[in-house]
């Protein structure tokens, strides 16, 4: 008989699924910062984030 | 995982022990309105998740709603619902059982032994409920067109894919609405150089690679060279093309206008400074400098005691070598009179030691109103030197305006009113300093004199608020006037390379200072464009899953029921 496991969440598993889909990192970057309570902003401030760096060169 | 069999007891419906035998393929349960059919989905869905659609979606609205509506209302008191499922998993079969207690105690067991959570639960958990309610079907046929695509994933179980779509296109679509501060500068900084290269036809093939993109940047930066090669003497070095160019702009420049039309907002770093240096200038003058000046003028009358234990002490000396001989007269002393000078001189020495540790006190607040002198100086400074520079364009104000009207009339106005602000405050500044100064100079030369007059530390912490209040003015003044300044001064910049015939080394300067910032913007512009690409993927992946998601829910076998017992299958009629 099989035990009650921990299984990600149905947005993570589809998140994980479409990082497979997507090749570009920065791409890559926005969709892993999708979760939390807000996952749109945090998805916001990610790019937020990506845009600074590029701006300040870091990117 | 297949269904074989539901015992229902004491659940919504169903009063008494009820089993329903399911069919291998498929089972249809057809009878009147409230005869149950309803019932047996939600025994199964509250089963397997401890709740049913339907309680779940009420909930939301009322938390009282559907309370207590899972136990049959005509089961005894005495008795609990229960519902038993005989499952077949793989080659295993399972039992499985809830009972509910209480308001919402749902005791579960497999095959008679109790358990906290199901074993399947993983399984439970990853996949879409297998239950539809009658009013999900009829809010999709009833959705807008827009929402329907939502419902039909809700229903197909992706509803939180259909939702990171519409993230996804919510950023895709707006990125600009999350651009920093330092993208916008950016852009408002390369915009004067884009117009510049479009009016100039002589710069088309720099233009031309720059449109490209960042793959077009050393080509584009080829051309700027070629063209910058053209305005420096022949044999001018890489490193020195900058410089002979702003060298070239500035002497054309200062043919036709002489000042510099300048007036920088303080930098939060100097902002926040002045404030530091204001606060400390207004602590060295509070009220423990006048109890510390009226402790010093105590100094003065010390200094007498202090001569008198010079003199008892020398007497001192010669009275121990003679003690019964006064020092002073000769004549014969008594022993009484002898111990009075020694108390006196003891006395004299006590109030000599007192007036030793006043005349350090006195040194440190000579020390305290030097750096006091220092600190007003340097935040003076600060505080008016670009204000001081900017009003040396007064001179040429009748010429600034001859070259700024009528185009750009505003600007001029905007130079005019703040040369007239700072002019009619700079004399209250310089006077408020200038009285600061002054006091600062009183009370140390007073610390010299027979009697230091303690309301001098008042009358400096009065100098020094009334300075700090008008240099606050004055920062006032020109943070609010230097936004206007700087606009005023790019257009004076731009009017004078017309005038001066420099447009184009003007435009050439700027290409070559800001290459980072014209990779930088192209690279930003390549990724905000790439986000199109991110939300195709999207849009591509998630209508994929909605494709599956559809032919797994339309396909499998299905069978004509043709009476009791009689079953006719044919597989594949509804398949994709």
């Amino acid at each position: 008989m099989d035990q009650p496991v921990d299984v990600p969440s149905r947005r993570e598993a589809f998140i994980a699924e479409l990082l497979g889909e997507v090749t570009d990192p920065l791409h890559k970057r926005l969709l892993s910062a999708y979760g939390g309570a807000e996952p749109l902003h945090a998805m916001e401030d990610e790019l937020r984030a990506i845009l600074t760096e590029m701006v300040s060169h870091e990117a | 995982m297949k269904l074989e069999s539901l015992a229902i007891r004491g659940f919504r419906g169903f009063n008494e022990l009820r089993t329903i035998e399911f069919h291998d393929a498929i089972t249809v349960v057809s009878a009147p309105n409230s005869y149950g059919k309803t019932s047996i989905t939600e025994a199964l869905e509250w089963l397997l998740y401890g709740v049913t659609s339907k309680v779940e979606a009420a909930q939301s609205v009322s938390a009282t709603e559907y309370k207590g509506s899972y136990r049959n209302t005509h089961l005894p008191s005495t008795e609990n619902p229960y519902v038993i499922a005989a499952l077949a998993d793989g080659g295993k079969r399972l039992e499985v059982r809830a009972e509910l207690s209480g308001e919402d105690q749902v005791t579960r067991s497999v095959n008679g032994v109790e358990v906290s959570a199901w074993p399947f639960a993983a399984r439970l958990s990853a996949a879409p409920k297998p239950f539809v309610l009658q009013h999900a079907l009829k809010d999709l046929l009833l959705a807008k067109p827009g929402d329907r695509f939502e419902r039909f994933a809700g229903l197909l179980g992706l509803g939180e894919l259909e939702q990171i779509q519409r993230d996804v296109t919510s950023l895709c679509t707006k990125p600009e609405a999350c651009y920093p501060q330092e993208i916008t500068d950016l852009h408002l900084r390369l915009g004067i150089v884009e117009q510049g290269l479009q009016a100039k036809p002589a710069f088309s093939a720099i233009r031309k690679a720059l449109h490209k993109g960042t793959t077009g940047v050393p080509l584009a930066y080829k051309h700027v060279h070629i063209e910058c090669a053209k305005r420096v003497p022949v044999g001018t070095d890489e490193a020195s093309i900058l410089p002979q160019l702003l060298k070239l702009r500035e002497d054309a420049v200062r043919e036709v206008f002489q000042h510099d039309l300048s007036l920088p907002s303080y930098t939060p770093d100097e902002a926040a400074h002045l404030a530091r240096e204001e606060q400390a200038i207004l602590e060295s003058a509070n009220g423990s400098l006048a109890d510390e000046l009226a402790d010093i003028a105590q100094l003065v009358t010390q200094a007498t005691a202090l001569r008198r234990l010079e003199f008892l002490d020398a007497g001192w000396e010669v009275l121990v070598e003679s003690p019964g001989t006064c020092p002073f007269c000769g004549q014969a002393i008594s022993d009484e009179t002898r111990s009075l000078i020694e108390l006196t001189r003891s006395a004299a020495s006590t109030e000599a030691k007192r007036s030793q540790g006043l005349r350090g006190r006195r040194d440190a607040l000579r020390a305290s109103l030097s750096r006091l002198r220092q600190r007003l100086q340097a935040h003076y400074v600060v505080s008016t030197e670009r204000v001081h520079l900017f009003l040396k364009v007064q001179s040429s104000a009748a010429q600034l305006k001859e070259i700024l009207s009528p185009k750009y009339a505003v600007q001029y106005e905007a130079v005019s009113n703040a040369l007239q602000d700072l002019e009619q405050e700079m004399p209250a500044l310089e006077q408020s300093f200038s009285s600061a100064g002054c006091q600062i100079a009183a009370l140390d030369r007073s610390l010299d004199t027979p009697e230091p007059d303690a309301g001098l530390a008042t009358t400096l912490a009065e100098s020094l608020a009334h300075y700090i209040a008008d240099a606050r003015k004055m920062f006032g003044i020109v943070t609010a006037n230097a936004p206007h300044v700087a606009e005023a001064g790019q257009v004076l910049r731009r009017e004078l390379d017309a005038l001066a015939g420099m447009e184009d080394v003007s435009l050439l300067i700027e290409l070559l200072d800001r290459r980072q910032d014209v990779e930088c913007k192209l690279a930003v512009g390549e990724f905000v464009a790439s986000l199109k690409e991110l939300r195709k993927t999207v849009d591509q992946f998630v209508s994929n899953r909605m494709l599956r998601a559809v032919a797994d829910e339309l396909s499998g076998s299905v069978f004509h029921y043709s009476g009791p017992r009689k079953l006719d299958t044919k597989s594949g009629d509804l398949k994709q």
